[in-house]
């Protein structure tokens, strides 16, 4: 991805073919679940490979589990090399949370006590993992409904792991909102708090409200307006980075699709134009 | 492990909650009424999971057994597989190894959920290359090129011909072709009599034509002759031709 705006859309099954023919959806990059595609053949992995061809590619991990108490699964993790590698993937994120325990693997994001033995551990797990894959990784901010066991917040301990360990941040500006929420914080001050320099690229997505309190993080939804207004906010202090729209089930028609990433587009140019290299 | 302990119980007593539905020991929450979610969250990617791959078993056990199933299969077995949509396979590993179809007094569950996961897995299966392939040759005297993307299966209970419910009272020897579509990447289901099951596992080798594998198999049975066996079993390689199941011939090495 050159020095441009770069508006990406999250690739999932059900909307494949929107992505394929370009009618109306024609994101600037595309990015999709290593572990979806690994070793997939016939149909499905026809599919890929034309979407490959045709968009600058992006990968956001599920099962590397990067905050788990054991070991890295290096057999898991040289199937992942060879795929990031073949598919020519551009920028490689994981979630800074855990999937799998205690040899178990559980398929969604736990969060990782905020701790300071935590924080060591985590940083010595990306660099092992940086290492071994020959490339880094951009870790992202979760969504979590409960703090377990936390010594510190959460600011300090995603700061800290990224500065010690040398990775870049997938800032998800919609996690960030759903925390405030559901934690009661201020979403500004803590995207204040980010190594807003070390940021690859930016996620956006919808989230469902479950209770008056209580939101989950989806990516279901819509985009609501206070997550625009906070993206335009983060873009203000920051330098140019993709964005990426997710959205992962109850899809709406490609053309919402489009408003959404015309939406990001639209403020990501406000405040990134000056860089903006025109190909218009 | 490089946590304190103390860290490292606290992620397992999480995890063990996500599986369980239980709190065993102290666990500091922030948001205790919302730890729930996360046993909500964990324990629906699985259930999507094996309800799409086993819309079969899952109508035909009742709600209270399928439900347990799965709440004991998360409970009990440890998911290997780090790339969820392969999970399937372990159910169905999970549910022979403990013996839950004599548990539970269904003797075909096992199959059932074997047939489902094998359309998914000859759906999924990464490409194999048949190699040199030409169209032009001579049904009987080249070697035929068998299109790998297959499994051939010997099964007890015919859920490839009948609904659940009668297959399971037809218990018997049946076998079964899936095989991939090359261009469509379709699967489709072939039944199979036990003697061509023999000559599919045969021609896979990819040695001999099928003239040979007729005289051979003639010889092997005795009580037939080249000829009437040649006869009986051509319309069915003309079916597999037909089928892409036979994808075309192995060119001839000395012509080139
Ligand atoms: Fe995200």
């Amino acid at each position: 991805m050159k020095n441009e705006i770069n508006i990406g859309l999250g690739l999932r099954r059900d909307i494949i073919e929107e992505f394929l023919d370009r009618e109306v959806i024609q994101p600037d990059f595309i990015e999709f679940a290593p572990e979806n595609w690994i070793g997939m053949g016939g149909y499905w992995g026809k599919k890929i490979r034309q979407a490959v061809e045709k968009y600058p590619v992006t990968c956001h991990g599920l099962s590397l589990s990067l905050g788990s108490p054991e070991e890295l699964d290096y057999r898991f993790m040289k199937e992942l090399k060879s795929f990031l590698d073949d598919n020519q993937v551009e920028i490689f994120s994981e979630h800074l949370s855990y999937t799998k325990c205690a040899n178990a693997h559980l398929y969604d994001l736990l969060p990782i006590p905020f701790r300071e033995d935590a924080v060591k551990h985590v940083v010595r797990r990306i660099r092992e993992a940086q290492d071994f894959l020959e490339r880094p990784i951009a870790i992202e901010n979760v969504s979590y409904y409960t703090a377990v066991a936390a010594e510190m917040d959460e600011a300090t301990f995603i700061s800290s792991i990224v500065e010690e360990s040398g990775c870049q941040l997938l800032l998800d500006v919609n996690n960030v909102y759903v925390n405030a929420f559901n934690h009661g914080y201020d979403a500004k001050e803590f995207i204040r708090q980010m190594p807003l320099d070390k940021v690859a690229y930016i996620h956006m997505a919808g989230h469902e409200k479950v209770s008056p309190d209580l939101i989950i993080d989806t990516h279901g939804e819509a985009i609501i307006d206070p997550v625009y207004q906070l993206f335009d906010y983060t873009a203000s202090l920051m330098e140019l980075v993709p964005v990426l729209l997710e959205r992962d089930f109850n899809f709406p028609a490609a053309a919402d699709l489009k408003r959404e990433m015309n939406q990001l587009r639209k403020i990501a140019t406000k405040h990134w134009r000056k860089v903006h290299v025109s190909q218009d | 492990m490089s946590v304190k302990t103390e860290t490292y119980q606290y992620q397992n007593r999480l995890a063990d909650y996500c599986r369980s539905g239980k709190l065993n020991g102290a666990l500091p929450l922030s948001r205790e009424e919302a730890l729930p979610q996360y046993r909500r969250l964990v324990f629906n990617v699985v259930k999507n999971t094996l309800e799409q791959a086993f819309p079969i078993t899952q109508q035909v056990l009742t709600n209270e057994q399928w439900d347990e199933l799965l709440f004991r299969f998360f409970l009990e077995h440890d998911c290997q597989t780090p790339q969820v949509w392969k999970l399937p396979a372990e159910l169905c590993s999970y549910v022979i190894e403990n013996q839950i179809s004599e548990e539970i007094e269904l003797p075909w569950l096992d199959e059932l959920l074997w047939f489902e996961w094998l359309e998914i897995e000859v759906h999924t299966m990464p490409d194999i290359d048949a190699g040199p392939v030409s169209d032009e040759g001579s049904l009987l005297n080249d070697i035929p090129v068998l299109n790998p993307e297959y499994r051939l299966e010997k099964l007890s209970y015919p859920f490839h011909l009948f609904p659940v419910k009668e297959a399971a009272e037809k218990r018997g020897e049946y076998f079964v072709l899936l095989y991939r579509e090359p261009e469509s990447g379709k699967v489709h289901f072939m039944a199979l009599a036990a003697i061509h099951a023999y000559f599919i596992e045969q021609l896979s080798a990819g040695e001999q034509t099928i003239e040979e594998l007729i005289r051979d198999t003639a010889e092997k049975i005795s009580s037939v002759l080249p000829e009437s066996l040649l006869q009986q079993a051509m319309p069915f390689f003309e079916e597999l031709l037909k089928n892409r199941v036979i994808l075309g011939f192995r060119p001839n090495e000395n012509a080139n």
